[in-house]
C-alpha cells in the first residue's frame, strides 16, 4: 500500500553525501532537551544490551513462555474469518465464514504479537534425499516479499539490504535458512512426501492451525514435555472418495521459551513417526535479529496440512 | 577515533567498538531516534539495538561512512519501534506530522491495486534530492529523514516557520511531479 510510511521507506535512498550535509547543518548535539545518559552508563547499558541479546539469541528470544495447546473442533467455533489474499482483494481482504465445525483438531499457541524471525537447515546427518526436494521457501525470499506488518508477496517491499541488515545475516546465509521445505517423490503426486515448517510467534499469535480439514479425525500419538519444548504427535485422518482415509503425520516440537514451532509432516504411505522424529534432530534453527509483527487481516484460523501451497 | 579504527575493532570483535561508537555517534544515532520515537527510552533502546545490528553486521560490512551507515539502522528501528507501539493514533512526536505532509506526495487518482516498487522509489527519491540547491537539501533532509521539527529547520536558517513551511511544500509537490515524471505512479 502507498501511503506516508512508503515514502518514508522510500527516503532511505537519500544519498550519504546529503545526510552528510544535513548532519553538519542539524549540529545535532545542540539538542538541549533530550535526557541523553552520561557516556559511563551509555558504554555499560550498550554492552549489557550487547551481552543480553547475545545471551537471547543463545537461549531464547524472550522470558516469556508461550504455551501449545490441542482441541477437538466443535460447531461451536463455526463461524470463523477466513482471509482470501487473492489479487484483487489483497488490500480490503475477503471474509468468508467456514464451517470447521468437524475438523479434527485446532492447535492453539499463545504467543506474543511481536518476535524474532526464525529459519532452519537441514544439518548433516539427515537421510533425506536432495533428488526429493520439490519446493523451497528460503529466508530471502521471504524478506524480499516482507512490508512492515506482514509477509505478502504482492505487497509493496522493502529493501532486502534493509532487512537482512535488521537479521544481522547476509544474503548468502539468507538463501541458506529456510522458513519451509517441501519434499516430494513423484512430481505427479497430489501431496508432497514430506514437508518441513518453522512457524514463529507473530506468525502463530492469534491464528490457531486447523488439521484435518473439512473432515477428520484425529489421533493423539504422543504428547509430552522434554525440557522446554512440548512435543506433540498426531495422526490425521481425513475421508477420500476411494473409501481409503488420507492419513497425514505430524510431529510438532513448540519451543515455549523461544516462542517457535517445528512441524514435521509426512505421508503415511511413505514415513512412520520414528523416521520424523530422526529427521527433526538434524534440523537446526536459527533465530535472526528481524523483528516483527504480522498483521493477519481478521483471521484467526489457519488451515495447515501436508500440501504444496 | 577516526571510522576506519571503529571498523577495524568491530572486525577484530573488540568490545571496545561499542564504547567508541558510542562515543563518537551516541549523540547523533539518539537524536534520529529521538525525533521519530518522542520518547527517550525508545530511543535508547534504539541506539542500544544500534550497537547489537552494528556488532552483527560487521564483518562482512565494511561501511563507507560509519555515520549513515550507522544512523540508517537508527532510523529504520526507530520507525518499526514507532510503529509496532501504533503510536501514530495516539499522536507526539514529528513523525505523524511529517506522514500527513508526505501523503502530499501521493496523487490523489492513484492506483491503489498497483503494485509499487519500493527500490525505485528510493532510487528517485535519492536523485530528486541530489538535485535540489543545497539549501533546499538541507531542509527536505532534515524535515523528512530526520524528522526535525519545522521550527528548528527555522531557526537554523534564520528563516520564518511559515517560509520554511511554504519551501517544504513546494518541494513535496516537486517530489510528486518528479515522480509523475519518471513514470512511478
Amino acid at each position: 500500500m502507498v501511503d506516508g510510511w512508503f515514502l518514508l521507506d522510500a527516503m532511505d535512498g537519500i544519498h550519504e553525501e546529503q545526510l552528510m550535509l544535513t548532519k553538519e547543518f542539524l549540529d545535532l548535539s545542540d539538542y538541549a532537551h533530550q535526557k541523553r545518559r552520561s557516556p559511563r552508563k551509555v558504554w555499560v547499558t550498550a554492552l549489557i544490551a550487547a551481552i543480553l541479546a547475545l545471551l537471547l539469541a543463545a537461549c531464547g528470544y524472550a522470558v516469556y513462555r508461550a504455551t501449545m495447546a490441542h482441541r477437538e473442533l466443535t460447531l461451536a467455533d463455526e463461524k470463523v474469518y477466513f482471509f482470501d489474499g487473492d489479487e484483487d482483494t489483497l488490500n480490503e481482504g475477503l471474509h468468508i465464514d467456514l464451517n470447521f465445525g468437524t475438523c479434527a483438531m485446532a492447535l492453539h499457541f499463545d504467543t506474543e504479537e511481536t518476535g524474532c524471525l526464525y529459519g532452519f537447515r537441514i544439518t548433516d546427518g539427515a537421510s533425506l534425499d536432495p533428488a526429493w526436494l520439490c519446493r523451497e521457501a528460503t529466508l530471502k525470499e521471504l524478506f524480499e516479499s516482507y512490508e512492515p506488518g506482514g509477509f505478502r508477496p504482492e505487497a509493496q517491499q522493502r529493501p532486502l539490504e534493509q532487512c537482512l541488515r535488521e537479521a544481522g545475516m547476509t544474503e548468502a546465509e539468507a538463501e541458506e535458512w529456510y522458513s519451509a521445505l517441501i519434499y516430494s517423490g513423484d512430481p505427479a503426486a497430489e501431496r508432497p512426501a514430506l514437508r518441513i515448517d518453522v512457524l514463529d510467534g507473530p506468525r502463530l499469535h492469534g491464528v490457531d492451525l486447523i488439521l484435518g480439514w473439512p473432515e477428520g479425525k484425529a489421533t493423539v500419538v504422543k504428547e509430552e514435555a522434554q525440557g522446554d519444548v512440548q512435543i506433540l504427535e498426531t495422526l490425521i485422518e481425513v475421508p477420500t472418495n476411494t473409501g481409503e482415509p488420507q492419513k497425514t503425520l505430524f510431529l510438532f516440537r513448540f519451543d515455549t521459551k523461544r516462542q517457535v514451532l517445528l512441524s514435521v509432516a509426512g505421508a503415511d504411505e511413505l514415513l512412520d513417526f520414528p523416521a520424523l522424529e530422526a529427521i527433526a534432530e538434524h534440523i537446526e534453527l536459527r533465530e535472526t535479529g528481524f523483528v516483527y509483527s504480522l498483521d493477519h487481516s481478521g483471521q484467526n484460523w489457519s488451515i495447515f496440512g501436508l500440501a504444496f501451497g | 577515533m577516526e571510522d576506519a579504527a571503529i571498523v577495524d575493532l568491530y572486525w577484530q570483535r573488540s568490545d571496545q567498538a561499542i564504547s567508541e561508537t558510542d562515543k563518537k555517534y551516541g549523540r547523533y544515532c539518539h537524536t534520529i531516534a529521538y525525533q521519530i520515537c518522542n520518547d527517550n527510552e525508545d530511543a535508547e533502546e534504539c541506539v542500544n539495538d544500534t550497537w547489537f545490528r552494528a556488532w552483527n553486521a560487521m564483518p562482512t560490512n565494511r561501511p563507507s561512512v560509519l555515520a549513515t551507515f550507522l544512523g540508517r539502522i537508527t532510523r529504520n528501528l526507530a520507525i518499526s519501534l514507532f510503529r509496532s507501539k501504533n503510536r501514530v493514533k495516539r499522536g507526539g512526536g514529528e513523525l505523524p506530522l511529517a506522514l500527513d505532509e508526505l501523503n502530499d506526495c501521493i496523487p490523489s487518482d492513484l492506483d491503489v491495486a498497483h503494485s509499487y516498487e519500493i527500490k525505485e522509489f528510493q532510487q528517485a527519491v535519492g536523485s530528486f534530492v541530489a538535485s535540489l540547491p543545497e539549501t533546499d537539501q538541507k531542509i527536505f533532509v532534515a524535515r523528512y529523514w530526520y524528522m526535525t521539527p519545522v521550527k528548528d529547520i527555522a531557526r537554523r536558517l534564520s528563516f520564518t516557520e511559515s517560509k520554511t513551511k511554504s519551501i517544504l511544500f513546494r518541494l513535496r509537490n516537486q517530489l510528486r511531479d518528479r515522480l509523475k515524471e519518471e513514470g512511478l505512479w
